[in-house]
C-alpha cells in the first residue's frame, strides 16, 4: 500500500467521523416539583377524587351575608368560565363549600371558626361577615391553625391594625378608617356642622371602632364630638334621643347595625327637638328592615357606604355578573359587599392555583404558608370592588370611594339609580394609615 | 423499525458497532478463504481503487441522511418554539381580560401545556398516530378562548389576539404531530448500509494485502461505519431515541404561567 493510499484512507476516516460528530446533540426533558411533607401541619393534601374545602362564614340573617354567599357561589360557578349554575373544577378537583352561619358576635366567631376547623382539609375561609365575630375571635382561631381568611365585609380598622392584626387575616372590604374620614369630611366640610355625637354598640368591634375613627377624623378637622353613646344590650334605644333632646347636637353619626340602628334613629326622628339635627348612619344601617321601620320618616337621613357608581361602570359586573346574580337568587343585590365577595373568592382561587403542587395522578398538596404569601403578592388586582393590593396588615382594598346618600335616594331603595350627595375617594395613606 | 430508532444512545451505538464488527469478522474469514495469498496483491489494488468511490458514496449517503434527519429534528424543535411563543402570546393577551378571566385562561393553558409534556410526548414516542390528553385540553382551551368573542365586556382586540395565538398553537401542534409520524427513508438507509458494508469489505481486502499494520485502519473504518449508522438511526425519530425534540421550553413556560409570571397583579413575577 502506497503512502498516498494510506493518506487517502485516513482522510476518508476523517470525513466519516465528521458525519458522526454532526449527529451529536439533543437534550432530555427534566421535571422537578417539590411539595410540603405530608406529615407537616402546614401541609394540606387533596387526594384523588377529593374536593378542595373552602369555608364561607357568613351572616345568613343579613342581606350582606346572603349577598356574599351568592357572590361566592358565583365565583365557584365561574370556575368553568361560564355562569351556568354548574360549579366548575379547580385543578381537576371539585370545590366543596362549608357554609357556617355568622351570628355577629365574638363568641359566635370563636364557635363558628372551631366548627369549621373540624374539617382538617379546610384550606381557606371567606368571611366572617361581621367585624365583631372576626376581631380577636374568629381571626385568632383561624390564625392559630394557619388557615387563610379573606373577609369581603369586615370593615373595622382594628382587624388590620398592625398591633391587633392576625397574620392569616385579609379583607377585600374597605377599611372604616376611610368611611369615617369621608363621613367626617361630609359633616364638617360639606354641611359645615362643627358639633356631633356618635352612637355605637358596646362590645362590638365594627360599631365601636367606626365611631372612634369618626371622632378622631372629626376632631382632626376642627369639629368637636361632644358625646359618644355606647349602647349595651340593656340600654333603652330611646335613651339617646331623650338625652340629646336637652342639648341637640349639629349631627349624629350612628354606627349601629339592624335592628338597633332603626330603633335608635326612629326614636330620634320622633323627638321634635332633634328635627333639625343631621343624621348620618353607617352602611350597616342601609337595610330593608330600617327602611320599613321608618317609612317616610327615613327621608332626609344620610347613609354612608361604598360608592357603587364606579362598580356599575364595570362591564363585567354590569353585563355578566349581575344577570348571573339575578338568575341565581331571583333578586337584585341587597347588600353592598357582593363585589367584594366575588373578589375575595377570585383572589383565593388564584392563590390556590399558584401554590398548588400537582403530583402524578392529580393529588394536590398545599402549603398554608405559601398560600398566605401568594395573597401578599397581589398588587393591583382590578377586581369588581376596586383595585386590590394585599398588604402585610391584611388590607387588600388600599383605597375606596365612599358616598353619602340622602334617603330616599339610597341604593337599597333606588338601586343603581341612587345618586349620592357626596362622594370621595380616599386611600389608607390619606387617612393616616400607611400600613 | 421504530423499536430500533427508539433505543438509547448506548444500546444503539453498541448494536451498530458490534454488528459492523461481527460482519467484518465474518467477511474476513470468508475473504481469507476466498482470496489465496498470491492473489491478494491484485485484489488489494482493485479494492484500493474502489475504496474512494465506496467511501464517498457512504459519506454522501450518511451525510445526506444525517443532515436530513437533523433538519427534521430542528423543524420539530422550531414548531415547539412557535407553539410556546403562541402560548406565551395567549397568556399575555389574556391579561387584558378581567382578572378572573385571565386566571381561567391561563389555568386552561397550563393544563394544556402540562398535558403536552406528560402525555403527548410519550404518545409521540410510542404511538404517534394516537390521541393524547393534550388534544382534549386543547379542545377545552379553544372552547374557553372562543367563548370570549361574543362577550360584551371583552375587548375585540384582546379576543382577536387570543384567537390568533390559539391558531398558532393549534397549527404548530398539528405540524409537530405530522413530523412525529414521518419515518426514515428506508431505500436510502438500505443503500447506506450496503455502501458501508462494501467499504468494510474493501478495507479488509486492503488490510489483507498490506499486512496487520494496516489492520488498524480497517478497524477504524469498521467503527466509523458502525457509528455513522447508529447516528442515522439515533437521529431519525424526533420524539424517540437518543436525539429528541426537547420538551423543556413547554415545561418552562408552564412553570412560569402557573407561578403567576403572566399575571399583571403579582409583584416580583
Amino acid at each position: 500500500m502506497a503512502g498516498g493510499e494510506v493518506r487517502g484512507v485516513v482522510a476518508l476516516l476523517i470525513v466519516l467521523l465528521c458525519g458522526v460528530l454532526a449527529a451529536c446533540g439533543g437534550s432530555t426533558p427534566t421535571a422537578a416539583s417539590a411539595g410540603c411533607a405530608p406529615a407537616d401541619r402546614d401541609c394540606v393534601e387533596v387526594g384523588i377524587g377529593e374536593p378542595i374545602y373552602l369555608g364561607a362564614f357568613l351572616a345568613l340573617d343579613y342581606a350582606s351575608g346572603l349577598d356574599v354567599l351568592a357572590s361566592v357561589r358565583l365565583g365557584l360557578d365561574y370556575l368553568d368560565g361560564a355562569f351556568d349554575q354548574n360549579a366548575g373544577q379547580l385543578l381537576g378537583h371539585d370545590v366543596a363549600l362549608i357554609v357556617e352561619k355568622d351570628e355577629c358576635s365574638a363568641i359566635s366567631g370563636r364557635i363558628g371558626a372551631n366548627r369549621m376547623l373540624i374539617e382538617p382539609g379546610l384550606l381557606a375561609v371567606i368571611g366572617p361577615t361581621c367585624s365583631g365575630s372576626a376581631f380577636g375571635s374568629a381571626d385568632r382561631v383561624f390564625a392559630e391553625h394557619n388557615v387563610l381568611v379573606v373577609s369581603p365585609s369586615n370593615t373595622a380598622p382594628g382587624l388590620t391594625n398592625p398591633e391587633t392584626h392576625q397574620r392569616t387575616y385579609f379583607r377585600t372590604a374597605f377599611n372604616d378608617a376611610i368611611q369615617s374620614s369621608v363621613v367626617a369630611d361630609f359633616i364638617f366640610t360639606r354641611q359645615q356642622i362643627t358639633s356631633a355625637v356618635t352612637v355605637s354598640k358596646a362590645d362590638d368591634a365594627y360599631s365601636g371602632q367606626l365611631a372612634e375613627m369618626f371622632s378622631r377624623s372629626f376632631n382632626a378637622l376642627g369639629g368637636a364630638v361632644e358625646q359618644s353613646f355606647s349602647l349595651g344590650p340593656e340600654d333603652a334605644r330611646s335613651g339617646v334621643a331623650r338625652t340629646l333632646a336637652k342639648d341637640p347636637p349639629g349631627a349624629i353619626f350612628v354606627s349601629l347595625q339592624t335592628p338597633d340602628c332603626g330603633e335608635v334613629v326612629s326614636a330620634i326622628r320622633a323627638t321634635p327637638a332633634l328635627a333639625a339635627t343631621t343624621i348620618v348612619v353607617a352602611e350597616s344601617c342601609q337595610t330593608e328592615d330600617f327602611v320599613k321601620l321608618l317609612g317616610t320618616r327615613a327621608n332626609g337621613i344620610y347613609a354612608s357606604g361604598p360608592d357603587f357608581s364606579s362598580v356599575e361602570k364595570n362591564l363585567f359586573y354590569r353585563d355578566w355578573y349581575l344577570p348571573a346574580y339575578r338568575q341565581l337568587t331571583g333578586n337584585e343585590p341587597e347588600g353592598v359587599f357582593g363585589p367584594s365577595g366575588f373578589d375575595a373568592t377570585a383572589l383565593l382561587l388564584d392563590a390556590i392555583r399558584r401554590t398548588a403542587v400537582v403530583h402524578p395522578g392529580g393529588v394536590l398538596t398545599f402549603s398554608r404558608t405559601q398560600l398566605r404569601r401568594a395573597m401578599l403578592d397581589v398588587r393591583g388586582y382590578a377586581g369588581l370592588s376596586g383595585v386590590l393590593s394585599c398588604l402585610p396588615t391584611g388590607d387588600c382594598n388600599e383605597g375606596a370611594r365612599i358616598a353619602i346618600y340622602r334617603a330616599p335616594q339610597w341604593p337599597i331603595i333606588k338601586g343603581d339609580k341612587a345618586q349620592p350627595v357626596f362622594s370621595q375617594f380616599k386611600t389608607l395613606a390619606q387617612v393616616g394609615l400607611t400600613n | 423499525m421504530s423499536w430500533l430508532t427508539g433505543l438509547g444512545l448506548a444500546e444503539l451505538t453498541l448494536l451498530c458497532v458490534v454488528g459492523a464488527l461481527v460482519f467484518a469478522a465474518t467477511a474476513l474469514v470468508v475473504l481469507i478463504v476466498a482470496i489465496p495469498p498470491q492473489r491478494r496483491e491484485g485484489a488489494g489494488a482493485t479494492a484500493t481503487a474502489y475504496m474512494t468511490v465506496l467511501g464517498s458514496l457512504f459519506a454522501i449517503l450518511t451525510g445526506f441522511l444525517i443532515s436530513s434527519e437533523y433538519s427534521t429534528l430542528r423543524q420539530a424543535q422550531n414548531h415547539v418554539g412557535v407553539e410556546v411563543a403562541g402560548a406565551s402570546q395567549l397568556a399575555y393577551a389574556s391579561a387584558s381580560l378581567p382578572p378572573v378571566d385571565t386566571a381561567l385562561v391561563q389555568a386552561a393553558l397550563v393544563r394544556y401545556l402540562n398535558a403536552v409534556e406528560t402525555s403527548e410526548w410519550s404518545m409521540l414516542e410510542h404511538n404517534p398516530a394516537g390521541r393524547s390528553r393534550a388534544a382534549d385540553e386543547l379542545s377545552s382551551l379553544s372552547q374557553l378562548v372562543f367563548s370570549y368573542g361574543p362577550r360584551p365586556y371583552a375587548p375585540s382586540v384582546t379576543t382577536d389576539a387570543m384567537q390568533s395565538s390559539l391558531a398558532a398553537i393549534t397549527e404548530s401542534r398539528r405540524q409537530r404531530l405530522v413530523i412525529a409520524t414521518q419515518q426514515l427513508p428506508m431505500p436510502l438507509f438500505v443503500l447506506s448500509v450496503v455502501a458501508g458494508l462494501a467499504l468494510i469489505i474493501g478495507a479488509l481486502i486492503v488490510a489483507l494485502r498490506s499486512g496487520p499494520r494496516y489492520g488498524l485502519v480497517a478497524l477504524g473504518i469498521i467503527l466509523v461505519v458502525g457509528f455513522d449508522l447508529s447516528a442515522i438511526l439515533g437521529i431519525s425519530s424526533p420524539f424517540a431515541g437518543p436525539f429528541i425534540t426537547s420538551v423543556q421550553p413547554i415545561h418552562q413556560l408552564a412553570q412560569e404561567i402557573s407561578s403567576g409570571g403572566y399575571l399583571s397583579w403579582l409583584v416580583g413575577k
